[in-house]
């Protein structure tokens, strides 16, 4: 019963932002992975948006803590938006907005200078 | 008084399966009266304590079951999730830090079911036998 998520990945000049359709378990790992190499390479200022994204478990915030280690090594920042009321409290419980900031709008997002880098944060 | 009421599924020990654990709580704590944000929670901690169960306790073995429990009573919502392995290893029970996880490049980025349980449910027992496997009993209560 594998579940599915697709990502659509806008590459903008300062920032690529991948919008993130399905579930986010241990099945999107491999997507999460490859989408993150497409973008690597033109940006480190990656917005992620959860709007449409259901359901997050254990072994999906493993991938997001995953896709924060390789930005802090490149010096990039990671932003999450379209985050639910129950899936920014479980982020702030594991710690995760200290390395990734959660913006009400892909707008609010891309308007905050990229230029601290996640781990500083 | 309201009679005590029993649902028990038996799911498959394959991840993906803790969806359907999810759905029948989230039908059950709608129909009692909980609210939306206290379904999320349930719905997260049933999940985690499904795929404990699946990966660590039955070792995603497919002739094996996990077996859920949701005990409807007046007050609150019993959940008891058992699986039929020999323990889930103690690194699971451990608090996990984030900064570990990011900065140790050693250390697995999982782990964080138990903990997440914890949090969100308002009671959380488990009893691991190594003969009878892994049982977790979360409690979540109603609140009028």
């Amino acid at each position: 019963l594998k579940s599915d998520l697709s990502i659509d990945i806008e590459q903008k000049e300062k920032y690529a932002l991948l919008n993130l359709k399905g579930e986010l378990t241990l099945f999107a790992e491999e997507t999460v992975n490859e989408a993150m190499a497409v973008c690597m390479g033109k940006s480190q200022n990656i917005v992620m948006n959860f709007a449409d994204v259901e359901y997050i478990n254990s072994a999906g915030i493993a991938v997001i803590i995953g896709v924060i280690t390789e930005l802090t090594k490149k010096g990039g920042t990671l932003k999450l938006v379209g985050v639910s009321d129950h899936y920014k409290k479980i982020f702030t419980m594991v710690g995760l907005t200290q390395y990734a900031n959660i913006y009400n709008s892909i707008e609010e997002a891309i308007a905050e200078p990229s230029d601290t880098p996640t781990h500083s944060r | 008084m309201l009679m005590e009421k029993i649902i028990e599924l038996k799911l498959p020990s394959e991840l993906g399966f803790e969806r359907v654990a999810m759905s029948s709580a989230t039908e059950i704590a709608k129909k009692m009266g909980f609210s939306k944000d206290r379904i999320d929670d349930l719905k997260t901690a049933i999940s985690e304590a499904c795929i404990n169960a699946i990966e660590h306790g039955n070792k995603k073995n497919v002739n094996i079951k996990v077996v859920v429990l949701l005990t409807l009573k007046e007050d609150k919502l019993e959940i008891t999730v058992k699986d039929q392995g020999k323990g889930i290893p103690f690194e699971e029970y451990k608090t996990p830090k984030i900064t570990n996880k990011l900065n140790n490049p050693d250390e697995n980025k999982r782990g964080w079911g138990m903990f997440l349980i914890k949090n969100l449910m308002d009671e959380v027992e488990y009893e691991v036998d190594p003969n009878e496997g892994t049982s977790v009993k979360m409690v979540i209560h109603l609140v009028r």
